[in-house]
């Protein structure tokens, strides 16, 4: 059955974070048949806690922006024929066109797709870790760490996640024991800084660890190995943070034939685009080197203008 | 009578979609921010087996069914509100 002109979009843009979200603004603002279709506005950004450098905003919070990233699409799109709250379960290739299937068992035809599903927690693949989960086990502090109040915490990773999670949770917990596989932190000047000041706050550095621990209900704390040594610790934890990185979320286009880098991100040229002709991907699911907000973004914009280039030049 | 109790933490985007999601449907309803109340959060961790936020607890004729996190659909048909 040939596809009717009239049912094919221009651009489905995939996902709802700060890529996709100005990927649509600018969609919209070209008259260009644009579908948004993603699950929590905000994306990453939703659980990202305090935000100081988005450019114009001193500071904000991740709810914050989320809303008002949902407010800048509600002034452009009020119905389901430009928006879909689902995930995309597929996208595959038809003819020449895209096919986007939808959690629900809808589908939805389109010349190009702006692919900005971001990625998600990176697990440590230890015993303990998925029973736990929930019940101890977190890979939000921002969502989970007020639960913890008075209790010791531990957090797990070397990055500016767990650097952010340990300087929220040094004002909730009791005690924080940080845990880094490396022998310093990787981040923000302005944030290692402030460790030696945190009195409740104790840093094991080349420490990986290699077990949950509970009481069968909840989690009770962590098993760790000193890399060098090979000894032994047990950190008593009610609640443990996983921030060890993320990583990018594909499964909805394993088998679309997309260049990957040996980090498994898409890889992308200047102007956005990837291996597949009217494909292209933005923000944390590609290989760009700065997995930021305001950088997203930026690639939000040049993908939908280079969308408008490529539909003039295929001759829509 | 129906009884809607949700408990959040004021850092909980999902926590925040919930509490909209009850505005729009007219869902009058209870909440109990488990950050400050150490006894909420005690009460909340022990009926629902674990510790993630927002936890929706809908009562109605001694009956209680629990929603972990924003689950629309689920909280739609324990509400008996359209989607």
């Amino acid at each position: 059955m040939a596809l009717e002109h009239a049912d094919v979009y221009d651009v489905v843009i995939v996902g709802l974070g700060p890529a996709a979200i100005t990927a649509a603004i600018y969609s919209y603002r070209k008259r260009a048949k644009t579908l948004l279709i993603g699950k929590d506005f905000g994306g990453a950004v939703l659980i990202s806690g305090e935000i100081e450098n988005w450019p114009g905003v001193v500071h904000t919070d991740g709810i914050e922006l989320s809303q008002k990233f949902q407010e800048q699409i509600k002034k452009y799109c009020t119905d389901v024929s430009c928006f879909d709250q689902s995930l995309v379960t597929k996208i595959e290739r038809r003819e020449d066109l895209f096919r986007v299937h939808n959690e629900h068992g809808r589908f939805y035809d389109t010349r190009t797709v702006i692919y900005a599903t971001g990625r998600t927690p990176r697990k440590l693949g230890v015993p303990g870790e998925e029973e736990y989960r929930n019940k101890g086990v977190s890979y939000c502090a921002v969502c989970d760490g007020p639960l913890f109040g008075g209790k010791d915490v531990a957090v797990i990773g070397g990055g500016n996640s767990a650097l952010e999670a340990l300087l929220m949770l040094t004002n909730i917990a009791s005690k924080v024991t940080a845990v880094n596989i490396n022998p310093a932190f990787k981040g923000d000047e302005i944030y290692i800084q402030q460790l030696p000041k945190l009195s409740n706050v104790e840093v094991v550095y080349n420490g990986v660890t290699t077990a949950i621990e509970g009481d069968g209900k909840f989690a009770t704390g962590i098993v760790l190995e000193e890399k060098e040594t090979k000894k032994k610790r047990k950190i008593p934890a009610r609640g443990i943070f996983v921030e060890i990185g993320s990583l990018p979320v594909l499964h909805p286009v394993k088998d679309l034939g997309l260049e990957l880098n040996t980090y498994n991100e898409v890889v992308v040229n200047k102007t956005c685009g990837t291996n597949i002709p009217g494909f292209y991907a933005v923000g944390d699911i590609t290989d760009v080197r700065d997995k930021q907000i305001v950088v997203a973004a930026g690639m939000g914009c040049t993908a939908a203008l280079s969308v408008g280039e490529y539909l003039v030049k295929t001759g829509r | 009578m129906r009884t809607t109790t949700i408990y959040t933490t004021p850092t909980c985007g999902y926590c925040k979609m919930a509490k909209e999601f009850f505005k729009e449907h007219n869902v009058v309803y209870t909440e109990k921010d488990v950050a400050v109340d150490q006894a909420a959060a005690e009460e909340m961790i022990e009926k629902s087996g674990q510790m993630g936020v927002p936890v929706t607890i809908v009562s109605e004729d001694g009956k209680e069914e629990f929603i972990v996190g924003f689950d629309k659909s689920r909280l739609s048909s324990a509400l008996g509100v359209s989607a």
